[in-house]
């Protein structure tokens, strides 16, 4: 995603601040421990330990990357942040394992014997959390080439990473090789309550708000398509304030403590706050029961997340937008606001579907243009006999077809599968979009 | 660059920077001393080596805390030991006996404790007399 020009100043900017925190978080605790200690004891030692200790660090802090935090991820959007945090994970266990390779390699003597019963208990702790921070790193990256169940996934990834991070605390204060005053052992004492809680802030302490704040469905609507727009209002009258293209986390027929919670854009008008829809298509475990959810079941909602909005720019002198199947939703949140607003400005939609038949809103997206200023290019894969329409993909000559000369001047806003999303990207640089004007949400980030 | 490979690549700069600022830990810690002026460095004797008393060393885990001969942990060198201590004071501070069980914390004493019986206890006693 590029980002236009002040705000690409502010996320600049608001990257290095966190950067910095984030160096500051895993370093500051290693180099604490520098102050009073005895002469080093070889560059080679000294550099697997803080790998250790740093790598430790890296890995309480992929804690907090996937606790939703909204100042932190607003930057960047929160899809970025749990990319970062599957990247980050990668590098993390290579650290921890650069730790343990440089023993292998320069100490052998130091590890000792592998054999649980003889062995020191932390050392086989530090063995174990790193059997299993391996295990929770490859099983994420191959849980959809596997195709593992997301809630069953999502939970035994929690349990594994805090359960390893555990032995690895255990490991580091057995070990303890530079907590070597009282001062020190309760730095990393206080350092490593300090995930724990943060573990128990996101499993307990927010479930245990949203159960608090119940909302109900009120609806249940089939679309075209194989979707279901679903319309929730909050039990307690007080409105979810949120820019169109948000998304929210929903937990549906389940306790917001058994972390089965799924983000779906919001697809309503942010002007009607009170009555949110999420529009759902039937692709996996979750969204195939989704047709039969009741009017009246209870539902929680995290929300609302995400940067991909008109609101973040605007000024702009008209938007585009280009949606692929459900891609639709957060775009179609976008244009209902706008409908609500009143607002003038040219619009244009680029919407790729397979066949007429199934295409998601259509009939809603007529009515719409009779409220806004609204250009609506269908662009169908198997067009039905006598299609006179855009047929095929969105490309750089569909585009160029339909936008307007002054289209330098629109913003972009991209929703579909990703090697559409990217094609288009590339195409409207060919036109001369700036790239800072062109936006795009990816769509399968968990 | 599309926002994933961007993530890709801020989660690597961060890594390396975490890697680096770890090397500079390492560095920083092993910063020389300055000498006291007109010191002069003894030359280090070390003792032919005990192969038995070597593998009972590290059989017993020793070498989890300890070095001897340059190998091992540096944190905590033996070598010397043998000539700073008689046979009973080593035996008592090898295996937390005696008047040495209170001088660790109770988690060492007794991983030090349940050695104390092994078969090659002797050798390993051995090995470290002959560290002077």
């Amino acid at each position: 995603m590029t980002f236009p020009a002040r705000q690409t100043h502010r996320t600049a900017l608001a990257t290095v601040l966190w950067l910095a925190v984030y160096l500051l978080a895993v370093t500051v605790p290693l180099f604490a421990l520098l102050p009073g200690s005895a002469q080093g004891r070889g560059f080679g030692w000294d550099f697997s330990m803080a790998l250790g200790y740093a790598g430790l660090a890296m890995l309480g802090v992929q804690f907090a990357l996937t606790a939703r935090f909204r100042r932190a991820t607003a930057p960047f959007g929160i899809d970025i942040v749990y990319y970062f945090h599957r990247y980050l994970a990668v590098f993390a266990l290579a650290v921890i394992a650069g730790h343990y390779a440089m023993l292998r390699a320069m100490h052998p003597d130091v590890l000792g014997t592998a054999d649980p019963s003889s062995a020191p208990a932390h050392m086989t702790a530090g063995r174990v959390a790193l059997v299993l921070f391996a295990l929770v790193v490859g099983i994420a990256l191959l849980r959809k080439r596997v195709e593992l169940e997301y809630d069953r996934w999502r939970f035994v990834h929690a349990l594994l990473a805090a359960v390893a991070f555990g032995l690895a605390l255990w490991h580091v204060h057995g070990a303890g090789r530079y907590l070597d005053t009282a001062w020190k052992q309760w730095l990393w004492v206080v350092y490593g309550a300090f995930w724990v809680a943060l573990i128990l802030y996101v499993r307990l302490v927010r479930p245990a708000h949203a159960t608090a704040h119940p909302w109900t469905v009120v609806e249940v609507r089939p679309e075209r398509g194989q979707v279901s727009t679903l319309a929730l209002e909050p039990r307690s009258g007080t409105p979810l304030r949120f820019a169109p293209g948000q998304f929210a986390w929903l937990t549906l027929r389940a306790s917001p403590f058994a972390m089965r919670e799924h983000p779906f854009s919001i697809a309503s008008s942010a002007e009607r706050g009170k009555r949110i829809e999420v529009s759902i298509k039937a692709l996996g475990d979750f969204t195939s029961g989704i047709p039969d959810i009741k009017a009246g079941e209870p539902a929680w909602i995290d929300a609302p997340y995400g940067t991909f909005s008109i609101d973040d720019v605007p000024d702009a002198a008209g938007y585009a937008f280009v949606a692929g199947g459900i891609g639709i939703a957060p775009i179609m949140s976008m244009l209902r606001t706008l409908a609500d607003r009143g607002d003038g400005r040219p619009l244009v939609l680029f919407y790729g579907n397979r066949v007429w038949d199934r295409i998601v809103f259509r009939e809603e997206l007529d009515a719409l243009r009779s409220r806004l200023n609204l250009h609506v290019v269908h662009v169908l894969l198997e067009p039905p006999p006598g299609w006179t329409g855009e047929r095929g993909f969105v490309t750089e000559d569909v585009l160029m077809r339909h936008l307007p000369i002054e289209r330098h001047r629109f913003h972009c806003f991209l929703c579909g599968p990703t090697p559409m999303t990217r094609s288009v990207e590339h195409a409207l640089g060919i036109l001369g979009i700036p790239a800072a004007h062109v936006h795009s949400e990816i769509f399968d980030w968990v | 660059m599309t926002r994933q490979s961007r993530a890709r690549w801020l989660a690597f700069a961060t890594a390396l920077l975490v890697v680096l600022l770890a090397a500079l830990f390492a560095w920083l810690r092993n910063l020389p001393p300055a000498p006291p002026a007109g010191a002069v460095q003894a030359p280090k004797v070390i003792a032919p080596s005990n192969e038995p008393g070597r593998a009972a060393f590290v059989r017993a885990g020793c070498s989890g805390c300890h070095s001897a001969e340059g190998r091992g942990n540096p944190g905590l060198p033996l070598d010397g030991v043998g000539a700073r201590l008689g046979h009973s004071s080593l035996r008592d501070a090898a295996f937390a006996l005696g008047g040495a069980a209170n001088r660790f914390p109770p988690a060492v004493a007794q991983r030090k404790r349940a050695h104390a019986n092994d078969a090659d206890a002797d050798a390993l006693l051995a090995y470290l007399q002959q560290l002077k």
